[in-house]
């Protein structure tokens, strides 16, 4: 027994499902893929897990209490993990406990997958997923201070999690050297998901043949999940939301979405990481 | 925290005798024995010989366990009726409340063999209704809902079934709802007028009249989330199904097998869903359908499905 954690880190509405689903067709050599089944799987942190875990009220804890307690949750995890590699999806910026210690511990750690989506796609797709106007996103996403779960009135069932700003997030993960992380931009891996997916898994230390990895591209297509949510539904959508969870699966949709001002507040906030991974040019 | 000579409080059915004033619990004139004992006295910080730990629990080959929040409130619970709080933690009320009426019953209930259920629970009819699910599914949303309709609740998080004559009773437990600061916003007008738990917490305790006496268990009504539903949905489970996954209706259902109860706690589960109806109620994930979901567990105590 025992295990290490493959972290698959994204702010929220960046392809994080859509990843996790192409890994799990991956690692479970299945061609179809149950958008309802796979969603219960390398799911955030919640409290009912700490609950279970340590028998303790951890909806009681204050944050701090919480924040401490994570990487033994982590330690917990990967100590009764059956398979050797463990995969948690994670929306946290990169973070150490009140006390200074690194809450995704480097010794538990195989690697991270970093998920970057151009933010001004990240804001129209967030803005549906929340049922929001884009302004309130795009303040969302310029606060440095911004927690999801906990006592969040949406996500009571999730631990708080220091998410921050679209930027202050991509810094976090790309500046901390604990964790060798491989970025992935969202607009790459729609172009050329083949691709991709071989980078991370290979990343992740994943054995895989080229069939397999064609299979879980074809069984992952954006009509089959969209037709899926379609026709069952998508647990992981939000009660809120003014659009389908798998809505357009393509890029470059706020250039009919965003008003000029819009596209300016995103770029006067979140310019040098948009320049550096290619989304200004 | 204010010590006084030893008196007698109601503590999930059972005659706590204790030096703290425990203004939270029901108090009862003093009389007889003890069922359980609260002393204020030296806790250490670990436990020697251990077969089981969490950051926020011990439990030592001798029986005991400890409980704590962190570096703060310490409890050595043992045999099922001592308890002991750490002097040096004894002056922050908010915490010791939260853990004595949370973890520290459940470790002694499970200790005494009891039934402890994930649930919190209302009367409706002279007959309780005991509403189960892991943290987050708003078991105390619901709870405090049907209270605001006049119901009296029963208990809070944790839910003390007892069985006595071929039947099922729910015994009272806590009477503080405890809410988060949603919650509490969708029932009342003001909710920062009620008061708070531990410090710097934003949980809210909606204080209500504390349940005089056991009443039978009419329905054990499980709580789940669908996202996908547009309304929410009742449905009548039988068989294993009923009961399991364990974890999601015994409160602390790892912590009470390694108490002693894994054969134990099977049993009263089987034995709970052979007397009562057990129900699947499914929320949709919208906050708005607390209505609904008040008058569905009604309708179940009162019409049956």
């Amino acid at each position: 027994m025992g295990g290490r954690f493959g972290w698959l880190v994204s702010y929220p509405k960046s392809g994080n499902t859509w990843l996790r689903m192409m890994l799990f067709s991956v690692m479970s050599g299945q061609t179809a893929v149950d958008i309802n089944r796979l969603s219960n799987e390398a799911s955030i942190a919640h409290f009912a897990e700490m609950d279970r875990l340590f028998g303790i009220d951890s909806s009681e804890l204050t944050e701090a209490e919480l924040a401490e307690a994570r990487p033994a949750l982590h330690a917990v995890l990967a100590a009764c993990s059956t398979r050797p590699l463990l995969l948690r999806k994670i929306h946290d910026r990169y973070w150490l406990t009140p006390s200074g210690v690194p809450v995704f511990t480097p010794d538990l750690s195989q690697g991270a997958i970093y998920l970057i989506r151009d933010p001004r796609d990240v804001a129209v797709s967030y803005a549906h997923h929340r049922g929001v106007d884009i302004d309130e996103i795009i303040e969302r996403m310029a606060d440095d201070a911004l927690f999801l779960g906990g006592a969040d009135s949406r996500g009571k069932e999730q631990l708080p999690q220091p998410l921050g700003s679209w930027s202050g997030h991509a810094r976090s993960w790309l500046e901390q050297t604990d964790i060798s992380v491989l970025v992935i931009r969202y607009e790459d891996m729609l172009q050329d998901p083949l691709t991709s997916l071989s980078r991370i898994t290979a990343h992740l230390g994943i054995a895989t043949t080229l069939g397999q990895l064609q299979a879980a591209v074809a069984a992952t297509r954006f009509d089959t999940l969209s037709r899926q949510e379609q026709t069952l539904g998508f647990r992981e959508r939000l009660a809120s939301a003014t659009a389908p969870f798998f809505r357009e699966g393509r890029s470059g949709g706020w250039r009919v979405r965003l008003s000029d001002a819009h596209v300016r507040r995103i770029i006067d906030r979140h310019g040098s990481i948009m320049a550096r991974f290619g989304y200004l040019s | 925290m204010a010590r006084s000579q030893a008196e007698d409080r109601l503590f999930y059915g059972y005659r706590l005798r204790t030096s703290l004033r425990l203004e939270a619990l029901p108090s009862l004139p003093q009389e007889g024995e003890a069922d359980i004992t609260l002393e204020v006295g030296d806790v250490p910080r670990h436990l020697a010989a251990l077969t089981w730990s969490s950051p926020f629990i011990e439990i030592g080959e001798d029986g005991r366990v400890l409980v704590h929040f962190g570096d703060g409130v310490r409890f050595l619970v043992r045999d099922g009726w001592r308890v002991v709080l750490d002097e040096a933690s004894a002056s922050c009320l908010g915490d010791i409340e939260a853990l004595l009426l949370g973890t520290v019953a459940g470790v002694l209930l499970h200790q005494r063999g009891d039934l402890p259920l994930h649930a919190s629970g209302v009367v409706i009819g002279n007959r309780a209704v005991a509403l189960a699910g892991p943290s987050g599914r708003g078991k105390s949303t619901l709870a405090a809902a049907l209270a605001a309709q006049e119901y009296a609740l029963l208990s809070d998080d944790i839910f003390r079934v007892r069985f006595t004559d071929g039947k099922a009773w729910a015994v009272p437990g806590s009477s503080r709802l405890r809410l988060w600061p949603h919650a509490a916003g969708l029932l009342f007008r003001a909710p920062e007028t009620l008061v708070t738990g531990r410090i710097g917490h934003p949980k809210r305790l909606l204080v209500l009249p504390p349940a005089p006496e056991a009443v039978p268990l009419g329905a054990l009504i499980r709580l789940r989330i669908d996202t996908r539903l547009k309304t929410p949905r009742l449905t009548r489970l039988s068989g294993p199904m009923a009961i399991m996954p364990a974890e999601d209706v015994v409160y602390r259902t790892r912590l009470g097998r390694r108490l002693g109860r894994r054969i134990g706690l099977f049993q009263d589960l089987a034995r709970l869903a052979a007397l009562v109806p057990v129900f699947a109620l499914t929320r949709t994930g919208d906050p708005d359908d607390l209505s609904d979901l008040a008058r569905l567990v009604v309708s179940v105590m009162t019409d049956g499905i």
